[in-house]
């Protein structure tokens, strides 16, 4: 018969920070038999130094094509073996690498992961096969409508600030990267102290405990602040974007500079987002999709940036649907979001959906270890979603109608994109 | 929890549960045994299953999403070639709020005339939006020509243009039809879902067991178009399609054939031999894909591999992926890669049961396959036994030069290309 294993609830979550300045969250899910590991670091995009555009996504990618201790192929093929998958995503914050796993050996991963923040091989050869990936990548996100609407509206919400370019970099950027230039970013921005390490789901803490200083012990101690980067300058007026010609149905994107992500406030704008698009019965869906039959889709989403965000409202037209008429209906749902008109039925259900969306988004272990790094990052502390449960109770309507006023009134700043057939 | 039925039967109860310790909440499935392979006219199977959400006979549709969101939960209809339905995700408390929705949905629905043109439209609009899509273009060409005539070749909402021409009586016939056929019901979620298997049984008298209908067998089709290239109007990149027909879901082949899938590529791994070779070891393309049961569920899918390239080197692209797909006919899989994928198989399987929702699903598909807990365990076995032989002998099979197709939409711009590419039905333009 297989040992009970049993942790007291004190060891359930744990947090602490090893020598080299690395932060480490473990949260148990014993029983579960899956694990997962994150290891995010507060570097990415905006880090990139100009002319280097698309260096940081450069880099995620050649994280798996080897370091001293584990060659090229090895990372994936360790994965493949162990019966899980690895990858990684890199936005204009962070840059985070993720494994998820059936069962406890985390010992090679851990390994892994070590041995890759400490140096990269970078070997010419496959900086250069990469680099065409990458490439290859970039033309794909110029297929696609979406990608090119989101970039042509935030290039001009965020002017010259990095937010406003594309991760992925462009083609030329991309040609002048080197390795002496990705091996400096390594060292400069990927250090200990600018990483969060999680695990969740089944594994032993005491053992964990117990081997993270000798495998993340550093080479050198490197320092853990994150150069200053000015905030984004925004537009002081609504401006309006059009491409013509574009295949399949008309786009619409407005994009509104909205708090910082570290804000506390950013809740209360994810329950307007919630009032506006959560659902069949949220405003704009049922006003747009279900009533007046204009959108095939709509959707409200907060794009988090440590600098500033962007609340993002999206949709595609059905076939002949106005666009002034989608201007004219979302402009006054934002409008009564303004004027503080919220019924209490409406709120009790966007709070209601606010519960279970955040507690569904940790049910698996993997989206748990990316939810307690992203956290970690951004707020400094992993256990952010729990506390936004409890905050989801307190958003009032006077709340939520200062909100509105002082960030989602599209005069005061904005950009509407359309791509049109 | 999987409960035989009376009589000893080896056929699963009508309602499959599954207790998910940790679940914040229970997912719930009911479907129709007849999908879109049985509709008269395309798109109708689509239609049908998004008007369920659109009211019943005493409720509005948004009377009813105000209630169901309110309680915190999600509902949402959806389709495939062989089965329609709803799924609920809500919290244990409300079930028995869901519980009543979903009886009044699904036995009771009032297919409101001003909600079925609205549906027809956006799902339309769908349509027109995805065939844009060069990815889509080329898949869908390939996919036509694999599945010939049969109702698996044209895309699951149908032709732009299609939904339009449905009218309410084709809508409640179909309705009716679905019926007949009875429902199949798969629940999952925390400690306290099993109290509610009685209740489902009394209040929808229509639950079935699992369906037993005959197995298709691998046809060899002749093609007609075996390799065809056409422009795109808005490509940057080439578009490689290769495929052939495949097997159905109960193949008792499946195991093996998911194995052989691993070992080309399928899943995303950088393991499998084509993005080894092509992404890792070439830096050919971004995107490779592999999958072995395209539209694929009672009857045989499709084998496809997706690569997307620089035009310059689509060529070389093709015939690195048709030497390996030789090689895997001739030499066969190395038994380190027969172990490896082995290890992915199993690893896979439980990632692929983590919540509620992937266990619901899960079981409603067997339900809907008619696969029982012991075909279940044959299944395992299966993956345990497959030798690189086996798998050798299986990609001969998908992979035989002579019956497979291949499609390549290369950017306009890029060749100065002047044939047409393919449309969609050849019927109507979707851009104004």
């Amino acid at each position: 018969m297989p040992k009970r294993r049993f942790f007291p609830d004190r060891t359930v979550q744990q947090r602490f920070r090893l020598h080299s300045g690395c932060e480490v969250v473990l949260d148990l899910q014993p029983g579960s038999g899956v694990l997962a590991v994150a290891v995010g670091y507060n570097a990415g995009a905006r880090d990139e130094a100009p002319g280097q555009e698309g260096l940081a996504h450069l880099l995620e990618h050649l994280m798996f094509r080897g370091s001293p201790g584990f060659p090229a192929g090895e990372i994936d093929r360790r994965a493949a073996e162990l019966g899980g998958s690895v990858n990684a995503f890199t936005s204009h914050d962070q840059m985070i690498l993720h494994w998820v796993l059936p069962g406890g050996d985390w010992r090679s991963v851990l390994a892994i992961e070590a041995d890759r923040m400490r140096a990269l091989t970078l070997d010419p050869v496959s900086v250069g096969l990469e680099k065409e990936i990458v490439r290859s990548e970039i033309e794909a996100s110029r297929e696609d409508p979406w990608d090119r609407l989101e970039q042509l509206v935030l290039a001009r919400l965020w002017g010259g600030h990095p937010y406003g370019r594309s991760v992925l970099g462009s083609p030329g950027a991309l040609r002048r990267a080197n390795p002496s230039a990705l091996s400096d970013f390594h060292r400069r921005h990927l250090s200990p102290g600018r990483a969060v390490l999680a695990l969740t789901g089944d594994f032993d803490p005491e053992e964990i405990r117990r081997s993270l200083p000798s495998l993340f012990a550093p080479a050198e101690r490197r320092p853990g602040v994150r150069p200053p980067w000015p905030l984004p300058r925004v537009p002081q007026r609504l401006m309006r974007l059009g491409r013509r010609g574009v295949e399949g149905v008309p786009r619409a994107l407005l994009a509104l500079p909205v708090l910082a992500a570290s804000a506390a406030e950013l809740s209360g704008l994810e329950v307007l987002a919630g009032l506006l698009a959560w659902g069949r019965s949220s405003r704009l869906v049922e006003r747009l999709v279900e009533r007046e039959g204009l959108a095939s889709w709509v959707d409200v989403e907060l794009l988090e940036g440590d600098l500033g965000s962007a609340f993002l409202v999206v949709a595609e037209l059905v076939e002949g649907a106005a666009p002034p008429e989608w201007e004219r209906v979302v402009f006054e749902e934002l409008g009564r979001l303004r004027h503080g008109i919220f019924d209490r039925e409406d709120l009790a259900r966007t709070r209601a959906q606010f519960v279970q969306r955040l507690r569904a988004s940790l049910e698996r272990t993997l989206d748990r270890a990316l939810a307690r790094v992203q956290a970690a990052l951004r707020w400094r502390d992993p256990w952010i979603p729990e506390r936004q449960l409890e905050r989801a109770a307190i958003w009032q309507p006077r709340h939520l109608k200062r909100l509105a006023r002082r960030w989602l009134d599209p005069e005061r700043g904005g950009v509407l994109g359309w791509s049109l057939p | 929890m999987k409960r035989r039925p009376r009589g000893g039967d080896r056929a699963w109860h009508p309602v499959a549960v599954t207790v998910v310790r940790e679940a914040p909440r229970v997912s719930l499935r009911l479907a129709f045994s007849l999908g879109a392979t049985e509709e008269p006219h395309a798109g109708l199977a689509v239609l049908t299953s998004q008007l369920l959400e659109e009211g019943t006979r005493r409720r509005s549709g948004l009377e009813c999403a105000r209630q169901l969101e309110g309680w915190g939960g999600l509902a949402s209809s959806w389709c495939h070639y062989d089965a329609f339905g709803l799924s609920v995700e809500i919290p244990l408390e409300r079930l028995g709020g869901a519980v009543d929705w979903l009886e009044e949905a699904l036995l009771e629905p009032g297919f409101p005339p001003p909600a079925l043109g609205r549906v027809a439209r956006r799902i339309d609009s769908e349509v027109c939006s995805e065939s844009a899509e060069p990815s889509w273009i080329v898949r869908d060409s390939l996919l036509r020509e694999v599945f010939g005539e049969e109702r698996r070749g044209k895309p699951l909402a149908g032709d732009p243009g299609d939904a339009l021409r449905i009218d309410r009586e084709e809508v409640v016939a179909f309705h009716r039809k679905a019926c007949g056929r009875g429902l199949l019901i798969s629940m999952a979620g925390p400690p306290g879902i099993e109290r509610w298997v009685r209740t489902l049984e009394q209040r929808f008298p229509l639950a079935r067991g699992p369906s037993r209908r005959a197995r298709t067998r691998l046809r060899s089709v002749r093609p007609v178009r075996k390799r065809q290239i056409f422009p795109l109007a808005h490509a940057e990149l080439a578009h490689l399609a290769l495929g052939a027909r495949s097997v159905d879901l109960r193949d008792p082949r499946r195991p093996a054939l998911e194995l052989l899938g691993l070992v080309l590529g399928s899943g995303g791994q950088m393991t499998g031999r084509l993005p080894l070779l092509l992404r890792e070891r070439k830096g050919l393309a971004y995107a490779v894909s592999v999958e072995l049961f395209a539209r694929a569920g009672r009857d045989a899918g499709a084998a496809l591999v997706e690569v997307e390239c620089a035009p310059s080197q689509v060529g070389e692209v093709e015939k690195i992926v048709r030497r390996e797909l030789e090689a895997l006919c001739g030499v066969g899989p190395s038994l380190e890669e027969v172990e490896r994928a082995r290890s992915t198989w199993f690893g896979w399987r439980t990632l692929a049961g983590e919540t509620a929702a992937q266990r619901a699903d899960r079981a409603l598909e067997r339900l809907l396959l008619g696969i029982s807990a012991e075909d279940d365990e044959e299944e395992l076995e299966r993956a345990r036994a497959a030798s690189a032989r086996e798998l050798s002998r299986l990609a001969q099979r998908l992979f035989d030069p002579a019956a497979l197709r291949v499609r390549v939409g290369l950017p306009a711009a890029a060749r100065g290309l002047r044939r047409r590419p393919p449309r969609p039905g050849g019927r109507r333009r979707c851009a104004r």
